[in-house]
């Protein structure tokens, strides 16, 4: 009876460590390679990245480094003050906007009651702020200042590699 | 007797709940779908003087999120890392762990000086990893390397608004032309600038021979901005625009300017 007993408190113990672990090899997600198929790389990532990459949240102090590579990227649009300024104040926007989005998902995340899905596609999620963004942009920029965006958005397209882009749509 | 019926029953019974419901709980706790992103980017900002050289910043981020089941346990965490090294400077870099399900990024920029001419290499990669399974995304550094390439480019005509032709002021002769763009987009210009600089992305197998081919992104890939400055980068000084040859037309137009001032300081 005692040999049943740790029998049974052995499969116990194991089956609490099996169930900790999780599996990370049954998804099959696409890939996408943007230096051959900038296309298949869906706007709402492209512009989210752009825009990522040209902003900083207000609460962290960014190395150096990063601040003068975010800059860069700014002059590099080469817009007219007008157009910088509207660029600037879209960029604190878009970034105050995703802080607040992304600390309330995360907190639902915690605990377990939100998906991929909500995060892009969800009321104010990732794609909604993306469509805010860039119709701020459309409107607040001159015709040259959006070509000169729209190309630098095009060029970090080329520059993106994706796994399960719009896997969550 | 029935009661060790009972007992060995009840064992069964519990054997069976500790093999099924985990397996069960198992399934469930996959990361689908998952949505990871690795974005290189490159700015540069311009040298103070002539001889001066240009700094690049090279920045790797990988960001992303995974669809986790509720039955995972809560004290698993995710985090993404990237690895950047540009020039020979830079190495990994581990981003904060988060939940499995939160959103999570990793960034790293490295800069680089680079004088006119100069080549140079990058090495990118970036991984998501699981505290309780391991790695499950992995843009591995390939064989795939980065070439910075520098040229210089004079513009020609006007294409379409604020697109000018432009072409190389290395020759084939003076400079081979990995990267020769045929137009730049220049917002700022009415008439367009005299000289245009500019900077992409070059790769090829690790394992090609010396001498291969590079395949270099063209527009919209190149980063090209305005100069009012002229460096001399091709690598033979011998043919420029229209087969004059630059540093001979620079040695005489120095000569020339010597002698106006000699004329008039007389």
């Amino acid at each position: 009876m005692r040999v049943g007993l740790l029998f049974v408190a052995l499969m116990l113990l194991t089956s609490v460590a099996m169930a900790q672990t999780h599996d990370h090899a049954a998804p099959v997600v696409k890939h996408v390679d943007g230096r051959e198929h900038p296309e298949q790389i869906p706007d709402e990532v492209a512009y989210f990245n752009y825009f990522m990459g040209r902003s900083v949240s207000a609460d962290v102090a960014l190395p150096a480094e990063e601040q003068r590579h975010i800059e860069n990227g700014i002059r590099m649009l080469q817009l007219e003050t007008k157009d910088e300024l509207q660029f600037r104040l879209a960029m604190t926007e878009f970034r105050s906007k995703f802080g607040h989005f992304n600390a309330v998902y995360t907190a639902k995340a915690e605990k377990g009651r939100a998906t991929v899905f909500d995060f892009w596609y969800g009321p104010g999620g990732i794609a909604q702020i993306v469509a805010e963004t860039r119709a701020r942009l459309t409107k607040g920029l001159s015709k040259n200042g959006q070509g000169s965006f729209e190309l630098e958005v095009l060029r970090m397209r080329h520059n993106t590699t994706c796994d399960g882009c719009g896997g969550a749509k | 007797m029935r009661g060790c019926q009972v007992k060995t029953r009840l064992l069964f019974l519990a054997f069976l709940v500790a093999v099924f419901i985990p397996a069960a709980k198992a399934q469930t706790c996959t990361p689908y779908p998952f949505n990871f992103t690795q974005v290189v980017d490159t700015t540069w900002s311009e040298p103070t003087d002539s001889n001066g050289p240009t700094v690049l910043y090279h920045s790797v981020t990988l960001s992303g999120t995974t669809q986790m089941a509720q039955s995972c346990s809560p004290t698993t965490r995710h985090y993404a890392k990237v690895y950047n090294v540009f020039n020979g400077i830079g190495s990994w870099f581990i981003g904060a762990q988060v939940c499995t399900s939160c959103f999570t990024s990793a960034s790293s920029t490295v800069t680089a000086n680079f004088q006119q001419g100069q080549n140079g290499t990058a090495s990118i990669g970036s991984e998501a990893w699981c505290t309780a399974a391991g790695r499950f995304v992995s843009h591995v550094i390939s064989d795939d390397w980065v070439k910075v390439k520098t040229v210089k480019v004079h513009t020609k005509t006007l294409k379409t608004v604020a697109t000018w032709n432009v072409e190389s002021w290395c020759t084939p002769e003076s400079s081979p032309p990995d990267f020769n763009p045929i137009a730049v987009y220049d917002t700022r210009a009415e008439a367009p600038a005299d000289y245009y600089e500019g900077f992409t992305e070059c790769w090829r197998p690790t394992s090609a021979a010396a001498g291969s081919p590079w395949n270099c992104h063209d527009l919209p890939n190149a980063v090209i901005t305005q100069t009012s400055q002229l460096r001399v980068i091709c690598t033979k000084y011998d043919a420029g625009i229209g087969g004059f040859s630059w540093s001979w037309w620079q040695y005489w137009q120095q000569k020339a300017i010597g002698w106006v001032f000699k004329f008039f300081l007389h």
